[in-house]
Parts: structure tokens; sequence; C-alpha cells
């Protein structure tokens, strides 16, 4: 008898003890000597992992992790809602965090005229972008030059803010300041998806526009996304739903590495 | 009341803001989340840390869970994607992580091996699978879920548990190679 998939399963099925394959495990045994060896060596591996003790914390080790869960639970969380908000607030921003959530707030009061214009003024995207510059050109830092803006996390316009770029110039910042910048854009993704719903179709766009290079991405559960570039490399900002919460992460899209933004303190 | 229900009414409590009531969920799952944690990432800090971060998902999301799966279900499901999360991280870091079997001995840690000779060849094969793979075989060979349960807990078909366990165990038997010779057959 030939070996198939079905087969395996089932094997492994009856090795695990899965009442409802006995019956046809049985009867295969029997008449394949082939998934008989199969089945003995699935109990056998079985059989030594089953050798290994269950791990335990360590007085000390649990103690240290009442103490920090503890100490991080804020206020309890009421309705369906991952409250974005809260969760960040568990942990601390550093103050580096702290200044470019400033930076970014402000970023984010002007690119949501720009949103206005885009969705309601009717207006071409070169139009609200220049107005956008304009603008951007007036308020921002020296850290955060944003020669082009778009707010790709909201736009009704999923596929045109595919399109759209976010560029941070690295000529008036470092690249720890352009990274900082990025993360910055980040967190402003965050602090927007917090306050109304991202545009799913964007999330899509994204990974469909990336996933020829960045299949990576593609496993991803993107809420969030803006295109940006950072040392003249295309980069993209998403803000992906994990376990522990909404993720802000950041990639360049010519190789698919991540970049870290990790908060230097 | 069963433990099950029990921890149902402790996440009640805990959504309505009772943190002793976390406590208690906390100290009666945290051994066995750690367990899975510690197999999945292969590393005893890197598990604490998943570990942590498991409790506070847990606490965040409290007012989502819904009774269709036990409460320890739900709580090893955050705990196995928290592993998946942190591991998908540490992927794209340069470096990787010592391997738990490699760390300097801790004489207060609760989870030494039996045998010092056959535990760390097992350690480093499971070690060697995906942790997609290794999340299957952690939660049924060591932690001892039944199938069903399992496919619950991971959210995937029965079959496609059989699968990942088949697979798993296949590549395993090829790293442990003789070991797996002088070991009793579970009936």
């Amino acid at each position: 008898m030939n070996h198939t998939e079905h087969d395996h399963d089932l094997i492994a099925g009856y090795a695990s003890g899965h009442e409802a394959d006995r019956v046809q495990a049985e009867a295969l045994l029997a008449s394949c000597p082939d998934c008989a060896v199969d089945y003995r060596e699935q109990l056998s591996v079985k059989g030594v992992l089953g050798t290994l003790p269950a791990a335990r914390l360590t007085e000390a080790e649990a103690a240290a992790l009442t103490q920090v869960v503890m100490s991080q639970m804020p206020a309890p969380m009421m309705g369906s809602v991952v409250d974005i908000g809260t969760a960040r607030a568990q942990k601390p921003l550093s103050p580096i965090w702290g200044r470019m959530t400033a930076v970014a707030a402000l970023l984010a009061g002007v690119v949501l005229v720009g949103t206005v214009i885009t969705s309601g003024g009717g207006g071409s995207t070169a139009a609200t972008t220049g107005a956008l510059e304009s603008q951007l050109a007036e308020r921002s830092t020296d850290a955060l030059t944003a020669t082009t803006a778009a707010n790709a996390a909201t736009t009704a316009a999923a596929s045109e803010a595919a399109g759209a770029a976010t560029t941070f110039a690295s000529d008036t910042a470092g690249d720890a300041d352009s990274i900082d910048a990025v993360a910055a854009e980040a967190e402003r993704m965050m602090f927007q998806l917090n306050n109304e719903d991202s545009s799913q179709t964007t999330a899509a766009a994204t990974t469909l526009a990336y996933s020829d290079a960045c299949p990576e991405l593609a496993e991803l559960e993107i809420l969030a996304s803006a295109d940006a570039s950072l040392n003249d490399r295309p980069v993209v900002i998403l803000i992906v739903e994990s376990d522990s919460g909404p993720l802000a992460q950041a990639f360049y899209t010519d190789d698919c590495t991540e970049i870290d933004l990790t908060p230097n303190d | 009341m069963t433990a099950g229900s029990d921890d149902a009414v402790l996440l009640e409590r805990v959504v309505g803001g009772d943190h002793d009531a976390f406590s208690t969920l906390m100290r009666r799952h945290q051994d066995r989340v750690f367990s899975v944690c510690l197999r999945v990432m292969s590393n005893r800090s890197a598990a604490l840390d998943a570990t942590q971060e498991t409790f506070l998902t847990v606490y965040r999301k409290a007012s989502q869970y819904r009774a269709t799966a036990a409460v320890g279900t739900w709580i090893y499901r955050i705990a196995v994607n928290t592993c998946y999360d942190l591991l998908r991280k540490e992927r794209r870091r340069p470096s990787e992580p010592m391997p738990d079997y490699l760390d300097p001995a801790d004489p207060n840690a609760g989870d030494r091996f039996d045998s010092v000779e056959l535990a760390p060849s097992i350690a480093a094969a499971l070690a060697s699978l995906s942790p997609e793979f290794r999340a299957v075989v952690v939660l049924s060979d060591i932690e001892g879920y039944a199938l069903p349960e399992l496919a619950e807990l991971l959210e995937l078909p029965l079959g496609t548990v059989k699968s990942r366990l088949f697979r798993a165990r296949k590549q395993l038997a090829s790293q442990l190679g003789n070991l797996l010779g002088g070991t009793e057959h579970p009936s």
C-alpha cells in the first residue's frame, strides 16, 4: 500500500491515542509494513518526549512574574475593543518617544486636514500633497521633515493610498533621527487607529503590493499601512495585529529587512 | 464547581477590575504557560518574557473572552501565539538566542532535566523544528493535550494537527536517531 498524506494523519492520530482513528489505523497497519514502521517511530518519539519533565517557574521567577505583571496592569479594560491607548500605557514612553509623540500628534492634525481635502474637496492628490507639503514645511521639526505626506491608514481611496508616499528627508536628520521619524509616524498611525477604524482595503492593497518581494508581509494581519522612504530606500510602515495587541513594524521593501523601531533611551 | 467554570468566574471578576482574581488565575496557570513557552521558545529567558506578555495579554483581552473554549485553552492559545510573535521578531534579528540547554546551570531552576545526557539532545532536536511543528509536538507529547483539544487550542483543523504532528515526529526521529531505540513505547 502506498503512503498518502491521509495515512500519515491516521498513523499520527492513532499514535496519539485518538480513538476515532483506531479501527481504520489497525487495518492499515495490518496491511502496510511501512506504515507499521512509521507508527512505531511515532510512538518512540512520543515516548522520548514524554520523558521530559514539565518545566516549572522557580519561586523567585514566579514572584518576579507576579510583581512585574501586576505592576504593569492598567485600569480594567471594559468593552470588547482592544484599547491601543491603554495597551501602550502599560509601557511608559521613553523621553524620545514622548517627544516624537508630540510631533506626531501635530502631524496627525495636519494629515487629517489633508484627508478632509482629499475625500471632501474633490481635489487631486497632487494638489492635496502640495497643500500638506507647505503646511508641513512650516510646522515640522528639524528632526522630522516630511516632504510628502499621505494618510494611508484612513483614506477612503485605498489604491491612491497604497501609491502615496511619506518621505523623511535624511539630509536634515541623521540615521537615528530618521528612524525616530519612522517610529513617530508609526506612533501616529497607532494613535489614529485608536481613534478611528483603519481601512482594511488599504491593508489588503499593501499586502498585494509587496507580496512578491516580501512574502513575509502576506503572513501579517495588517491593520494600517503607510509608504515612506528612509535613506533613499523605500519603506513601508505597518500596524499589525498580534496577540499582544497592535504592533508597529517597518520594513525596507527593497530587501524586506525590518527596521528596528525600538526607541533609544 | 469545576476548575474550568471556576476559571470563567475568575475571568469575569477580572473584567470587573478584580486584581486578586487575576492574581489567582495567573498562579493557577503560570507554570503550564511557562512550560509551553519554554519548550516552544527553547530559551528560559525568552520563555519568561513570553509568559509575562501572555498574562498581560490575558488581562488586556479578558473582556473579549467568549465561552466557546475553556479559559485554560484560551490562555494557552494566547501563550502559543505570543511565542510565535516573539520568535518571528527574533528571526529578524541577527543573533540567535542561546538555547536553554546551554544556559548556565541555575541550581534553583525547577525544570532541571532528570537525565542530563538525554535531555539536551531532545531539547536540541526540538529547537530544530519550525515553531509551528514544535508547538504541536510540545502540546501533544509533552503537555499531553488530546488531539481535538489541541486543534481547538491552535485553531487548526484536526487533519492539519495530525499532519504537523506526523511530520514533526518524523523530523525528531531523524534527529534523535539511536536515542529512540532505548525508549519504552507507551501503550
